[in-house]
């Protein structure tokens, strides 16, 4: 059966909320649905880094995270009026919406982090679809350090959750971010 | 103050006072670090004991002070992770980065080996 709980929970983009509205939210999810350690940890990474986003992009607008749990799925849809979501890549900065469809089903390459590489793949001018790809180990371990990069939020939320995607909506001209996490028996 | 320091045995433990180490002192205690890295301690124990969440910034800057360290002869370890902290190091793999002790003594002795 198709069971759907929604909440909304407004954040006022200052750091010192962060972890009162991570608890709160990981709270009341824990009151709707029985969740294992893993679950709850890839949720506290993904809420802080969400939040943390917004404080640092949103201004002193607010934000809003919807809370979802629909076919043993959590939702964390994230909301803003803030600045424009932009990427830089290969000599050229992406800025959302993307004005015109010539860049669908291209891969922008994003950062890496010791042999982890963030991409997207832009699905239409105004989505974006955040992926990870591994490409090993390697044992030069002082090499790796220094190709790290010292960013690391949308990477946190891409591996630690099952699909993260950005979307642009026309109609209000807000950033939405959207986090899925199964929950797997 | 971010950092509170003390010798023990051959380290300099370098003790996080806050709670949240988040954006708000992520670049307070790369600067602290960085110190504590020209002033010569080559085993700089990182105590994150009174730590309860870190976000990407902390995590920038703990990258940050290692990249420092490096060309300076000097090893930045951690300890005290709780197990959020310690599954955030596994997911991005900072665990092959830097060496993750239980405890201060545990991270002392290795730096005595």
């Amino acid at each position: 059966m198709r069971v759907e709980v929604s909440k909304e929970f407004i954040f006022n983009n200052q750091a010192g909320e962060i972890y009162t509205l991570t608890s709160a939210v990981t709270d009341h999810l824990l009151h709707n649905v029985p969740v294992n350690d893993d679950i709850v940890i890839r949720l506290k990474m993904i809420l802080v880094e969400l939040l943390t986003n917004s404080v640092k992009h949103c201004g002193n607008n607010h934000t809003s995270l919807l809370v979802t749990l629909i076919d043993n799925k959590i939702i964390l849809k994230k909301t803003d009026t803030g600045n424009t979501f932009n990427i830089r890549s290969g000599g050229m900065l992406y800025s959302w919406p993307l004005p015109g469809i010539h860049h669908n089903d291209k891969v922008i390459d994003i950062y890496s982090n010791n042999n982890c590489e963030l991409k997207a793949m832009v699905k239409n001018n105004c989505c974006l679809n955040f992926f990870v790809k591994e490409v090993g180990d390697t044992d030069d371990i002082e090499h790796d350090l220094n190709t790290f990069s010292e960013h690391f939020g949308l990477m946190i939320i891409t591996k630690a959750c099952d699909v993260f995607e950005y979307e642009f909506d026309i109609g209000h001209c807000t950033n939405n971010f959207v986090a899925t996490l199964h929950l797997r028996a | 103050m971010i950092l509170l320091t003390n010798n023990y045995k051959n380290a300099l433990v370098a003790e996080i006072q806050i709670k949240e180490a988040n954006l708000t002192i992520s670049e307070q205690f790369k600067q602290q670090m960085i110190e504590l890295i020209e002033q010569g301690n080559s085993y700089i124990i990182v105590n994150f004991v009174k730590v309860i969440y870190v976000d990407s910034s902390f995590l920038g800057a703990l990258v940050a002070a290692l990249k420092y360290a490096i060309p300076h002869k000097a090893e930045v370890v951690v300890c005290g992770l709780n197990k959020d902290i310690l599954g955030l190091f596994q997911l991005i793999r900072l665990d092959k980065a830097f060496k993750i002790f239980g405890n201060v003594d545990d991270a002392a002795v290795n730096g005595i080996n």
